[in-house]
């Protein structure tokens, strides 16, 4: 009976669109923020690939590669205009990289009211659902003409134990298995998104599975994503206003004062290696060599299950933490600070 | 460990998931409608399954797919696979039910990477339509079928599903040989022995015929990596009658290049765009009625018609907008040893056109008896050459015993004007005043409507072949006073060449299958008539023609054709 329901739910208010398939939303979604990108080749490595847009003023999102190493990257966005590109950050660990756009005439200037898509949540992906990724595989698609996309199944998370070209491949975080054929040059850098035209991730660069030595559908999970895009846009500069960043922006532990122990890219345990005096965190009472075993009331048995959660936290809000200091237990709450 | 929380999926996603048409094939979300999806496609595919073609060379070495789309056995495939099969023409075809059929070779197409093939062997052979591929949104459901590394056994072709991934792709060829000009991209797995065979949609018509992929040469040779290319069954359409009279037939070109911001730079003189008044300097509008905004578009749309093919035309010149059709002159293209015209092969696409036309206006079998005697009265309005009126005139043809009669009167009772007879290619006057010369307009008129009589509408159990060729396709614009497209018609056109250098041109629409123009000229004086034929209506259990235009130099008037009779 309830699925009746909804489907004549739906009929009654369904968009006046000549969607015809059931695709068609989140395809002109997806399409609406890829970007064209174009830069160095060398190697294997073409010369052509795709990103997506992230913010209003042109943040572009995309893989950390050779590709935008070179004086020269350009970036055509989907209503056919080129910009020049600024690189903001770049992470080789995670392999990914933040662009700015830029008038190619007027470097000083940015664009403007460029939409974006609603960030949503690849931990809401079970086995099985659908997904559309988007991009620029063998240079097809040129100036205004749309991103090719393709359907796919996502098939479940994994841990990345791959490489490419026969070196290790850095990063070794969650990924998102899909079926969609995106290991082909120029797609790495394009966006995932689930049917509701949701951003769930990134599609990932080409490389080569350790366990089965084949070339391996992935995408980075969005949480990651926006993670570093939070990380980079208040590392990088004041020039940025904040307000103007989208939801993208999650609370990193920087912004409480905390700087984690981290080694290597295993998953490693949450201990705090610094506080930094006259923080939130600090305030709260929280000393380095503190273990942090719960955020939120959930346990974060690693750093990046606790960057994910922090992620998702409101920044207006106390934020509650168990900690262990010399075997004792101890509950802390970070107070938020009104912005200055 | 992981502690990633599950989420109840919230009702508003559960809701997206149902908007979905259980029809289309690949989205669902409970049990009921998969399983409900899951039964339509198979049932599609079970229907369209006998339609393709699993197409091998007389050898049996290489081989490729195709698919047939009428029930005469005539099919579509690649150029390229049937590329070693010219020399012979003969090939092998392969459907589900086992059993290998013979295969012929007709026409071919080396810058689109068609071909058509014909299957014999059997009376009537399950085919598939052709989409409206222009029509096709991106995320639509894409079935492909062929028969990829030869894996069918029994010609059971295998079966891939995807999306379409792109529209109005463009694929650069080898020269002017295999160009992918606004091509479909599909995910659909298309694979080596795929090329040729189809590219359906939801619904079982053809989208496109299959015959390229994006490949990482590489790191993993030519196999499928997600992207797949399909000719266009739109483009494919126009060219589908030379290829069915065994022509080679190339694709078109402007011989004139736009530069930066759509300007002319290079136009060839005296080629197509020259005639139509196009210099150097002037800005591209609009092709075919599509507004062109990169020189991109500018290739990926001229791509798609043949040779000789009219095109409107749009462009500026001091912000003035002219408009022009003009038709585009050939492509030349690389073409791997030579390809001749088989008579046979043309002059059994001449009878399937006539047997359409036939059977259109119920002519079918027995045709007009050729001891029939038909008259015709219609009224004609319009000058004689010297500029004599004669408005109300009316004209009565009689075809009686393979001659055609015409007398002028001005009204049913009054005398006889002048009388002219046509029989075999010739006019004479046997009646009337001096001054008409029968050497002109109204001569060459009265030679088409005798060979439109005697070889067509007569046809009793044969008709006359003989002086007959297919020439291929046509297309007729009608353009408003903006330039906007009014109606365009797809024709088929036969030749039927007359003694002393005459030419008749029939043009049949390929939808209805009716006449709808006649041309006659003469070429060793230089003249030519047209009579545009329209209005079919039912007339004792014929269906004929009403309103007849009449064009050329002293022909100036539109005729009805009022009457028939059938006499013993």
């Amino acid at each position: 009976m309830m699925p009746q329901l909804v489907t004549v739910m739906l009929l009654l208010t369904a968009q006046p669109a000549k969607s015809s398939n059931g695709f068609s939303h989140a395809i002109k979604s997806v399409q609406a923020v890829t970007v064209k990108l174009y830069g160095l080749s060398a190697g294997s490595q073409q010369g052509y690939g795709s990103g997506i847009l992230v913010s209003s003023d042109g943040l572009v999102l995309t893989v950390d590669s050779i590709l935008i190493d070179g004086s020269n990257t350009r970036a055509v966005t989907p209503d056919g205009a080129l910009y020049a590109v600024d690189i903001i950050a770049r992470n080789r660990e995670e392999q990914l990289a933040l662009l700015q756009l830029r008038d190619a005439s007027d470097p000083q200037a940015k664009p403007e009211g460029i939409i974006c898509l609603n960030v949503g949540s690849s931990d809401e992906l079970s086995s099985g659902d659908w997904v559309i990724a988007a991009g620029n595989p063998f240079k097809v698609a040129d100036g205004a003409e749309p991103a090719s996309v393709a359907l796919g199944i996502f098939g479940g998370r994994s841990n990345l134990d791959a490489q490419r070209r026969k070196q290790d491949y850095p990063y070794r975080g969650p990924v998102l298995v899909i079926d969609a054929v995106t290991s082909n040059p120029g797609a790495p850098g394009g966006p995932l998104a689930d049917l509701e035209g949701e951003l769930v991730g990134m599609v990932g660069r080409v490389v080569v599975s350790n366990t089965t030595h084949t070339q391996f559908n992935h995408a980075i999970p969005i949480e990651i994503c926006s993670a570093f895009i939070a990380r980079a846009t208040q590392q990088s500069t004041d020039g940025l206003d904040q307000a103007d960043l989208n939801d993208a922006r999650a609370i990193v532990p920087a912004e409480l004062g905390i700087k984690l122990f981290q080694m290597g890219y295993k998953k490693s345990l949450v201990f705090v290696d610094r506080v930094k005096r006259g923080s939130v965190a600090f305030k709260a009472g929280l000393r380095a060599d503190d273990l942090i075993v719960s955020l939120d009331g959930r346990g974060v048995a690693d750093i990046r299950t606790f960057e994910k959660v922090l992620s998702r936290l409101d920044r207006a809000k106390d934020i509650e933490l168990i900690v262990i200091r010399k075997e004792e237990h101890i509950p802390l709450t970070i107070k938020p600070e009104p912005a200055q | 460990m992981t502690s990633l929380i599950k989420h109840t999926r919230c009702l508003a996603v559960l809701c997206s998931w149902t908007t979905v048409l259980p029809c289309v094939g690949l989205q669902y979300t409970d049990a009921s409608i998969a399983l409900q999806a899951q039964r339509q496609r198979i049932e599609m595919i079970e229907r369209v399954m006998p339609t393709v073609v699993c197409i091998y060379d007389g050898n049996r070495r290489g081989g490729g797919a195709g698919v047939i789309i009428d029930a005469q056995g005539h099919g579509l495939t690649n150029y390229h696979v049937v590329a070693d099969m010219l020399n012979t023409r003969r090939g092998l075809g392969g459907l589900s039910d086992g059993l290998t059929y013979e295969l012929q070779v007709l026409g071919i197409d080396p810058t689109g990477d068609v071909a058509m093939f014909r299957l014999s062997g059997k009376s009537a052979f399950d085919f598939a339509e052709l989409a409206d591929s222009d029509a096709i949104q991106v995320g639509d459901t894409a079935i492909a079928m062929g028969n990829p590394f030869l894996l069918a056994e029994k010609h059971t072709p295998s079966v891939s599903l995807g999306i379409v991934s792109g529209l109005h792709r463009y694929q650069w060829g080898q020269g002017n040989a295999l160009v992918y000009t606004d091509c479909i991209q599909t995910d659909a797995a298309i694979n080596p022995g795929n090329s040729g065979g189809p590219l359906f949609d939801a619904a079982g018509k053809v989208m496109g015929i299959n015959g390229r992929i994006s490949a990482s040469l590489q790191t993993r040779g030519k196999f499928n990596v997600g992207l797949g290319y399909a000719i266009s069954a739109n483009q494919i359409k126009r060219f589908i009658p030379a290829l069915h009279a065994g022509l080679m037939i190339r694709h078109g070109t402007l011989q004139a290049t736009v530069g930066q911001h759509l300007q002319f730079d290079k136009v060839l003189r005296d080629g197509p765009a020259y005639l139509a008044g196009i210099r150097p300097g002037d800005l591209l509008v609009s092709i075919g009625g599509q507004e062109i905004t990169s020189a991109n578009q500018f290739a990926s749309t001229l791509g798609v018609y043949p040779e000789q093919w009219p095109i409107p035309i749009s462009f500026k010149r001091d912000d003035a907008t002219k408009h022009a059709v003009v038709r585009l002159a050939p492509l030349s293209v690389k073409q791997t040893g030579e390809f001749v015209v088989i008579p046979e092969i043309n002059r059994r696409a001449v009878k399937r056109m006539l047997d359409r036309f036939l059977a259109a206006t119920n002519l079918e079998p027995t045709g007009m008896p050729a001891a029939a005697n038909l008259s015709w009265i219609g009224q004609r309005s319009g000058t004689d050459k010297d500029g004599t009126p004669h408005g109300a005139g009316r004209w009565e043809y009689q075809f009686h015993g393979g001659t055609l009669f015409a007398q002028l009167r001005n009204d049913v009772d009054s005398p006889v004007l002048r009388q002219l007879r046509c029989a075999d290619g010739r006019a004479e006057l046997i009646e009337g005043q001096a001054r008409f010369s029968v050497s002109g307009s109204e001569a060459l008129l009265m030679k088409a409507v005798h060979a439109l009589f005697d070889r067509v509408f007569k046809a009793d159990s044969s008709i006359n072949l003989a002086g007959f060729s297919h020439k291929g396709g046509d297309e007729s614009i009608q353009r408003r006073e903006d330039g906007s497209i009014k109606a365009s018609t797809y024709l088929e056109v036969l030749k039927l060449e007359l003694p002393g250098n005459k030419v008749v041109l029939f043009s049949f629409d390929t939808a209805t299958d009716l006449l709808c123009e006649l041309t006659i000229e003469d070429r060793t004086a230089g003249l030519g008539v047209s009579i545009q034929l329209g209005d079919y209506q039912a007339m004792d259990s014929l269906r004929l023609p009403q309103d007849l235009i009449l064009r050329g130099p002293g022909l100036d008037g539109v005729e009805k054709w009022s009457h028939w009779e059938s006499r013993p």
